[in-house]
C-alpha cells in the first residue's frame, strides 16, 4: 500500500531560510549589530503579496521593555484604589519617620485625663514656665496623653513591627515551602511536619515562649517571636502553588537549558507563585499590628510606656463606655493602614500577574 | 560514515511505582550522524518521551536511567556529574517541547528567556549571580547587552517579526506557533550540536506545522545541527528525517532510512502504523487500525512486546526476545521468532503479496525477515 512516501514537497519557508542565509539575513554568529536590516530575498509562499494601500497600513506598535519598576509605575497610574493605597501606605509612614515633628505634643506630656476630641485644655507645652491653652483633637486618654500624639508615635513601633515581622514571615515562610514543594520527599516531610506543628500551636502561646526563649522583651524580640509565629500561613501557601507549578513544561524546558534547581526556584517558579503570596502578606500586616498589641498587653512586647496602636486600643478598651475616643481612634488609625495595604497589595498582585493585566492594555 | 554524533546504547529507564517497574525505555539503541534528522515514531505511550528525556539527563523522578549507555561524541554522558550535564543542556544538547503553550515562562519577556540561556551557556560575561539578576529584573535588560542582542538575532532567525519590540513581549503576547518558535530559537540560541524535538508540532495547526518542520531544516542546515525528532506523525516523518526509529512499548521495532521506511515497512507494528494512517489519494482504503492499545509497561511477561497485537504473532513471540538484525539495505527490525520448520514458506507467502517489489530485488533478505533466529544465525 504505501509505495511512495507521502507528500515530500519542498517547503518554501525553508527556501526562504536558506536564500536568507546566503544573504547574510541568517547570522548564526554572536554580537551583530544589525538585526533590522531587511531580508533581501524575501519568497513567500503563495507569491509576492502586494504592498498594503497606504491607507491600510497599521502603525507599527511601539512597545516599551517593561521593567518592573515601569510596571509598577504603570499600574499605580492605572489602578486608582492601589494608587489610594499606596499614597495612604507612604502617608502613615512618612509621618512615622517624621513623628517629632508631626506629633503636636510630646508623647509623654500629660493633660486633663480623659478629655474628649476636640477639647482644650491647659499646659506648659514648650516649658517655658508659662501656661498655654492647648487642644486635643483626638481627645486624651486615661494617664491624660494626647491621643493624636500618641497615635502618630504609635505608627513608628506598629509599622515597623508589622513590615518586619511579615517581612521575616515572608522570607522564612517562603523558603520552607518552596523547598519543601519543589524537592518533595524527605524534605518535604520534614518541613511540612514542622509547618503542621506550628500550625496546631496558638500564635501567641509560640509567640510568648520565643520572647521567654529570646530573653525578654524588645522590639527585635517581638518582631521575632511573632515572624516566627507566622511562617506557617506563608509555607502552606507558597508549597500548594509550587507543587502545581513544578509540574508545568517551563519547568521541565528550564532544566533541559540547564538551569540549577536552585535557579528554576527562584526564577521560574518563585515569580510565578508570588501573587497570592503578596495579597496574603498584606493580610498578615494587620493581624501582626493586632499580634504585637496582644504581646505588649501581656506584657511582652514592647515597655509599656512606648506607645503602639495594639497598645493604645488596649488601654482603652477598659474605659470604653466613659471614653471610646481612647480605643476607637487608634483603631480607626489601624483600619485605615489595613485597607491602604490591601489595596495596595491586591493592585500589586494584578501589576505582578503578567498576563492579566497586560492584555487589556494592548 | 564518521564518528556519530550521538550512541544511544541498550538504554533501559525505569519508574518504580507501587505496582511495579515501569520499563518506559527497555535496551534503545540508536545512533546520530552528526547534520543529520533522525525520526522517533510511535504511538503514545511507546516511551518517546522518556528516551528523550534520559537523553538529556531530566528524567523525572522517581525515574531512573538504569543501564546501557549515553555517548555524546563518545563520552559516556552517564558517567559526567549533574554540574557537568547542566553544563551540557541548552549548551550542546538542546530540547524543544511539546506543548508551546507552556514552555516559556509566562513571567519572563520571551527575549530574556533566550538571552538567560545565552548568559548560561555562551560565556558572554554577563553574571547570572543573584544581585545582576535582581538589578536586571528591577531596571530590565540592558538593551545592548551581548545576551540580548543574540536573543533578537535568534528571534529574527526564527522568522518573528519585528523581533526588537516582540522579544519584550510576554509569552502570552505570542500566539502558539510564535511561541514554538520562541522555543526553537532558545534551543539554538547556543548552537547546540544536537536539537531534540519532542512532538515539536502537534498542537499547532497544520500551516504552521510546515512552517516550523521548513524552519528546523533550514536551521539545522545553518547551524549544523543534528536533531532527533520526535512524533507520532508520519507525514512529518516523510517530510524531515533522514532516518527513522520505530519504538513501540519501550522498545525500537525497526530502524530505517524514511524513504524505506514507507515504501517497504518490516516490522507488522510498523506495517500497523502506515495502515492507520488516512491517504487521500485512495478513498475506497478502509483504515486499518491496529487493534488493542499500547499496554502498560509494567513487568511485561511476554518476550516481544508487540505480540498480543500482532496479526502475525506466534506462540514463540511470547517466548523467546526478538533480535535486531538487518532485513535489507539500510533496514533492521527486531524479527519474530517463528516455527523453523515452516517458517520459510510461511514468511514468504505472508510477505509476498504486501510488499512484492522487495521480494523480488532482495529475496533473500526479506525472507529473513521473519525467520526465527537460530536460521538466521546459521546465514549469517
Amino acid at each position: 500500500m504505501n509505495d511512495e512516501p507521502p507528500n515530500a514537497r519542498s517547503n518554501p519557508d525553508h527556501e526562504r531560510t536558506r536564500n536568507a542565509e546566503t544573504d547574510g539575513g541568517l547570522d548564526p554568529g554572536i554580537g551583530r549589530n544589525s538585526p533590522s536590516e531587511p531580508e533581501p530575498t524575501e519568497t513567500p509562499p503563495f507569491g509576492e503579496p502586494m504592498d498594503v494601500p497606504p491607507e491600510y497600513r497599521q502603525e507599527e506598535s511601539v512597545v516599551e521593555h517593561r521593567s518592573l519598576r515601569s510596571r509598577i509605575v504603570r499600574g499605580l497610574r492605572e489602578d486608582k484604589l492601589a494608587l489610594f493605597g499606596a499614597v495612604v501606605v507612604v502617608g502613615f509612614v512618612l509621618v512615622a519617620v517624621f513623628a517629632p515633628y508631626v506629633a503636636p505634643y510630646d508623647p509623654g506630656a500629660t493633660f486633663g485625663f480623659m478629655q474628649s476630641p476636640d477639647s482644650y485644655s491647659q499646659a506648659d507645652v514648650d516649658g517655658d514656665g508659662s501656661i498655654e491653652r492647648v487642644w486635643h483633637p483626638l481627645g486624651t486618654d486615661s494617664f491624660g496623653y494626647d491621643v493624636l500624639s500618641r497615635i502618630i508615635f504609635g505608627a513608628r513601633v506598629s509599622l515597623a513591627v508589622a513590615l518586619a515581622t511579615v517581612l521575616v514571615a515572608f522570607t522564612i515562610g517562603t523558603a520552607i515551602g518552596l523547598a519543601a514543594g519543589f524537592y518533595g520527599g524527605w524534605i518535604d516531610s520534614v518541613l511540612m511536619r514542622y509547618v503542621d506543628f506550628q500550625w496546631a500551636f496558638p500564635e501567641i502561646i509560640l509567640g510568648v515562649a520565643i520572647i521567654a526563649f529570646a530573653g525578654g522583651r524588645g522590639v527585635e524580640n517581638v518582631v521575632i517571636a511573632i515572624g516566627i509565629a507566622y511562617i506557617d500561613d506563608f509555607a502552606r501557601l507558597i508549597r500548594g502553588e509550587v507543587l502545581s507549578l513544578r509540574e508545568e513544561e517551563y519547568v521541565t524546558a528550564a532544566r533541559a537549558i540547564g538551569m540549577s534547581n536552585r535557579r528554576i526556584m527562584t526564577k521560574e517558579i518563585l515569580p510565578n507563585a508570588v501573587a497570592p503570596l503578596i495579597v496574603q502578606a498584606t493580610l498578615m500586616i494587620p493581624l501582626a499590628i493586632l499580634a504585637e498589641a496582644g504581646l505588649s498587653f501581656l506584657g511582652l512586647g514592647v515597655s509599656p510606656t512606648t506607645p503602639t496602636w495594639g497598645l493604645l486600643l488596649s488601654d482603652g478598651r477598659q474605659f470604653i463606655s466613659r471614653a471610646w475616643w481612647i480605643s476607637v481612634m487608634p483603631g480607626i488609625a489601624i483600619m485605615v493602614v489595613v485597607l491602604a495595604f490591601n489595596t495596595l497589595g491586591d493592585g500589586l498582585r494584578d501589576i505582578f500577574d503578567v498576563s492579566d493585566s497586560e492584555v487589556e492594555q494592548r | 560514515m564518521s564518528d556519530p554524533l550521538l550512541e544511544v546504547e541498550d538504554l533501559r529507564t525505569q519508574f518504580p511505582t507501587e505496582r511495579g517497574v515501569v520499563e518506559a525505555v527497555d535496551g534503545v539503541s540508536l545512533r546520530i550522524e552528526p547534520g543529520e534528522i533522525v525520526g522517533l515514531v510511535g504511538e503514545s505511550g511507546s516511551g518517546k518521551s522518556v528516551l528523550a528525556e534520559s537523553i538529556i539527563g531530566i528524567v523525572e523522578e522517581p525515574g531512573e536511567i538504569v543501564g546501557g549507555d549515553i555517548r555524546l561524541r563518545g563520552e559516556s554522558l552517564r558517567d559526567k556529574s549533574e554540574a557537568e550535564l547542566a553544563a551540557l543542556r541548552g549548551g550542546e544538547l538542546a530540547m524543544v517541547f511539546q506543548d508551546p503553550m507552556n514552555s516559556l515562562n509566562p513571567t519572563l519577556p520571551v527575549g530574556e528567556q533566550i538571552a538567560e540561556t545565552v548568559r548560561l551557556h555562551q560565556g558572554v560575561g554577563e553574571s547570572v549571580r543573584l544581585p545582576a539578576e535582581v538589578k536586571r529584573k528591577i531596571l530590565g535588560v540592558a538593551k545592548n547587552s551581548e545576551a540580548w542582542r543574540r536573543a533578537i538575532t535568534m528571534l529574527e532567525a526564527v522568522e518573528i517579526p519585528e523581533p526588537e519590540s516582540r522579544a519584550t513581549d510576554y509569552p502570552h503576547q505570542f500566539s502558539g506557533g510564535m511561541r514554538q518558535r520562541a522555543m526553537i530559537a532558545m534551543a539554538l540560541s547556543c548552537e547546540p550540536d544536537l536539537l531534540i524535538t519532542d512532538e515539536p508540532t502537534t498542537a499547532l495547526d497544520v500551516t504552521i506545522q510546515a512552517q516550523i518542520l521548513g524552519e528546523l531544516k533550514g536551521l539545522k542546515e545553518a547551524f549544523d545541527t543534528s536533531i532527533l525528532m520526535i512524533t507520532h506523525d508520519l507525514a512529518v516523518v516523510a517530510e524531515t528525517c533522514d532516518r527513522v526509529n520505530v519504538m513501540y512499548a519501550g522498545e525500537i521495532v525497526e530502524k530505517a532510512s524514511a524513504q524505506q521506511l514507507f515504501a517497504n515497512p518490516q516490522h507488522p507494528y510498523t506495517q500497523g502504523l502506515l495502515a492507520s494512517t488516512p491517504r487521500l489519494e485512495d478513498p475506497n482504503q478502509e483504515i486499518d487500525p491496529i487493534s488493542g492499545t499500547v499496554p502498560e509497561l509494567i513487568d511485561i511477561p511476554y518476550a516481544c512486546h508487540f505480540a498480543p497485537r500482532c496479526p502475525e504473532a506466534k506462540r514463540e513471540c511470547y517466548d523467546i526476545e526478538p533480535e535486531f538484525r538487518p532485513v535489507g539495505e539500510g533496514i533492521e527490525r527486531s524479527t519474530e521468532p517463528s516455527n523453523p520448520a515452516t517458517a520459510a514458506a510461511d514468511g514468504e507467502g505472508r510477505r509476498g503479496d504486501r510488499s512484492v517489489s522487495n521480494t523480488e530485488d532482495r529475496p533473500e533478505e526479506h525472507v529473513a525477515a521473519c525467520l526465527r533466529r537460530g536460521r538466521e544465525a546459521d546465514r549469517l
